[in-house]
């Protein structure tokens, strides 16, 4: 039984990960808290940096990654806004570094508990973005992390979240696989593309002028080419765990013969999942679709998924003022229908099995609703 | 959605410069409006105007001392430096 | 700690390691500040760039460099040098680390970033490239700009003193810090030999006259640098394990007018306001006659 933080930071020590730069924000800071001990005793070899910011920690992660070894960190909420300038640099110069985000909403005012605004801030930062539901996931996607983002079809930064408390406190069982088995699935980082040393000297982080534009579509293509790497090392997981994690991308949960379906992300998909097993008993035809990656964003799954459903629902924990539930935004854009978009769970606001009944009751509609 | 015009390069699409010292390549003695000339007669190897050359662009061997003028931005350092070393409006 | 023994400017090693065909201005000290420095530290240095002017010396797709460069951003360079530090360390990689950050950068925005790694006495040299201005973006004030200049933002002049950065380095209790000027070439690059072979981090302040920000023929960034040491307005010196010491007293210090009338960004200063300086600057040096040139800090 360990929690959602004891889940991140076995990922990190079952890839051995070397270089772990950190700064305290809570609620991640038991994931470093962990590391530190291990660390200490001997356990896991690695370097623990305690920096002097967060901004720091990603700095620290983009220089000892541009080194070519393998690094490791953790945040949270307005830690991961102050790496904002950082993440553009990290996904630039294409370097392979997981991080995992305890998510919290945004001050102000403050709060402690989670939604997905801090995540959803970096959306455009050309990192890859995995939301975990349970704390299981959460281990097994910081070590598929490595080996989906060090691919050399991807070599783009993978930002884990996990929510605040809902995961990061709460003890569930996980399983912890073998160092033996991971070493296999895992082979050591030695990186070709970047590289500091003076035997092969190279210059990383200059100017371009023209050729600006050809590196941004490389990075398109890099997170284009990471949807099949996701599904692939899923696979390759499943084969070895049992665990495939809905194959990557997206979850979907009974919706074969859905007629209504709801769309979420994250850790809250547990009690949407014993909702529409409550309702299915009573023979209502419902399901839910969980979102894996909201980048690469899976279209053509969410569509796939979804093209037989009559009436869909997304629940956004996020809210972009002036234009509305950011994922309910894109999932509009790629289904070319309306969608009924419900705000719910803000700064850990409890949804709860209730609130799913009466959302479900409420689809049907081209509209915003907030579920208070 | 279909990505219809861009396509992958792997590695070489990672915006790192490999060949070192590359920049030779480029030539910023275009810059110059004074052409620095040194009187290699008179010249003592003292070393100044090599030391303070921002750009590397004096080379000293046993035998000579030359500019090289594809890099001298002509920036009149050498000349302030040495008395042996004139500088004329390039043409 | 092994005497650096470079006597004369032919001691200094031929090989480059920032060659030409970079873009940096006609008669910039700061790239001459970088090649001197890697001159002698060698080809086993990995350099690490706050962004500043010298971040365009690779532009893609051609670097005047032949040692490993990295570039993250302005404030960083402190945590990048921390991390790289125990990268090269992991993969058995035997080199100098060289922080090369302008003044703007190490100063002011990159302060936090480089306490940090001052705090951790990581094993690192940095040299900040001080043009006492922001220089890439125009010559705007910056803390390290000196009292009076003008500057793009401070159009009538600065009020404030410059930020004494050598004396915060010294608060961390670093092994070795100390002043240059590219202007004093064996001093310089005997000076980084130190930083180099001292084992913790290092911190050179390198003033570089700039001839366009300060308004001056690119042909006199030398000599303006003497002046700067001549008239007593930069200071020479090295703190070593907390003990200052002045490597370069003039024996008779020039008239601060001499530095200040060469340059465009004094030249709305009146006789009167000239007169103020070299008031203020025969007080610090009287000061420091008084206490003499060499004494622990006590910090």
């Amino acid at each position: 039984m360990i929690t959602g933080n004891g889940a991140a930071a076995w990922g990190a020590r079952l890839a051995r990960a070397e270089i772990i730069p950190n700064f305290p924000i809570t609620p991640q800071t038991a994931i470093i808290e962990e590391i530190a001990s291990w660390i200490a005793s001997g356990e896991m070899d690695a370097d623990f940096l305690p920096m002097e910011s967060e901004h720091s920690v990603i700095s620290a992660l983009a220089a000892a990654s541009s080194a070519g070894t393998r690094v490791f960190s953790a945040t949270s909420s307005q830690g991961l806004l102050l790496m904002t300038e950082m993440m553009f640099v990290t996904s630039g110069l294409r370097l392979p570094v997981i991080l995992v985000n305890v998510s919290r909403g945004l001050s102000a005012p403050i709060t402690l508990w989670s939604d997905h605004n801090d995540v959803l801030v970096q959306r455009d930062s050309g990192w890859l973005q995995m939301f975990c539901s349970n704390n299981q996931e959460v281990l097994d996607s910081v070590v598929m992390g490595y080996k989906i983002a060090e691919n050399s079809e991807v070599l783009l930064p993978m930002m884990i979240n996990l929510d605040g408390f809902t995961l990061s406190a709460t003890r569930e069982p996980v399983e912890i696989p073998s160092h033996d088995e991971i070493d296999d699935f895992l082979p050591a980082y030695n990186p070709k593309h970047t590289i500091l040393d003076p035997k092969e000297p190279m210059s990383m982080g200059g100017a371009v002028f023209d050729e600006y534009m050809y590196f941004r579509s490389q990075q398109r293509m890099a997170m284009q080419n990471s949807k099949s790497v996701i599904t692939d090392v899923c696979a390759e997981w499943e084969k070895m765990t049992g665990r495939g994690w809905g194959r990557g991308l997206v979850e979907p949960y009974c919706l074969d013969d859905a007629d209504r379906a709801l769309l979420i992300c994250g850790s809250e998909s547990a009690i949407l999942k014993y909702t529409v097993d409550k309702l299915r008993k009573d023979g209502e035809k419902v399901g839910m679709l969980r979102l894996r990656t909201m980048r690469p964003f899976p279209c053509e799954e969410i569509v796939d998924a979804l093209s037989d459903v009559e009436e869909i629902g997304v629940i956004d924990q996020d809210i972009s003022p002036g234009s509305g539930g950011i994922i309910a935004t894109e999932v509009k854009a790629c289904l070319g229908r309306g969608v009924t978009s419900f705000i719910a769970g803000l700064g850990g606001r409890r949804i709860g099995v209730e609130k799913y009944e009466k959302i479900f009751g409420r689809l049907g509609r081209d509209v915003e609703e907030w579920i208070f | 959605m279909k990505i219809i015009n861009i396509s992958y390069d792997g590695e070489s699409g990672v915006p790192v410069i490999r060949e070192p010292a590359s920049a030779l390549k480029n030539n910023t003695g275009t810059w110059r409006v004074f052409r620095p000339t040194i009187d290699s007669d008179r010249c003592v190897r003292c070393g100044k105007c090599w030391v303070f050359c921002p750009e590397g662009a004096i080379h000293v061997d046993d035998e000579d001392i030359w500019i090289d003028y594809d890099h001298c931005k002509g920036c009149g350092i050498c000349v302030n430096e040495c008395r042996f070393i004139t500088a004329q409006r390039e043409v | 700690m092994k005497t650096p023994d470079l006597k004369k400017l032919t001691d200094i090693p031929m090989e480059d390691y920032l060659v030409g065909g970079h873009v940096a201005c006609q008669g910039c000290s700061a790239s001459l500040g970088l090649r001197l420095a890697l001159k002698v530290l060698g080809k086993d240095t990995v350099v690490i760039n706050g962004s500043g002017c010298m971040t365009l010396l690779p532009v893609y797709p051609t670097t005047p460099l032949r040692v490993p460069w990295l570039h993250l951003a302005i404030e960083n360079s402190g945590a990048a040098g921390t991390a790289l530090y125990y990268a090269l360390r992991r993969k058995n990689i035997n080199a100098n680390i060289l922080c090369y950050a302008g003044d703007g950068a190490t100063y002011d925005i990159g302060l936090q970033s480089l306490s940090g790694a001052a705090e951790k006495n990581i094993d690192m040299i940095y040299i900040c490239y001080n043009n006492q201005s922001f220089g890439n973006t125009g010559h705007q004030r910056a803390s390290s700009t000196p009292r009076a200049s003008y500057t793009s933002t401070t159009p009538v002049g600065k009020v404030e003193a410059a930020k004494d950065m050598p004396a915060i380095m010294a608060a961390h209790k670093i092994p070795y810090i100390a002043t240059a000027c590219p202007s004093y070439p064996i001093d310089f690059v005997n000076k980084v030999t130190k930083a180099a072979e001292v084992k913790g981090m290092a911190y050179i302040d390198l003033l570089v006259p700039c001839p366009v920000g300060w308004g001056f023929d690119p042909a006199e960034g030398i000599n303006i640098g003497r002046l700067a040491v001549r008239t007593g307005m930069w200071k020479l010196y090295e703190i070593t394990d907390g003990r200052f010491s002045m490597s370069y007293i003039p024996k008779k210090r020039r008239k601060v007018s001499e530095y200040l009338r060469a340059q465009g960004r004094f030249s709305h200063l009146s006789d009167a306001d000239i007169g103020a300086i070299q008031v203020e600057v025969d007080r610090e040096w009287d000061a420091l006659e008084a206490r003499g040139y060499e004494y622990e800090l006590g910090i």
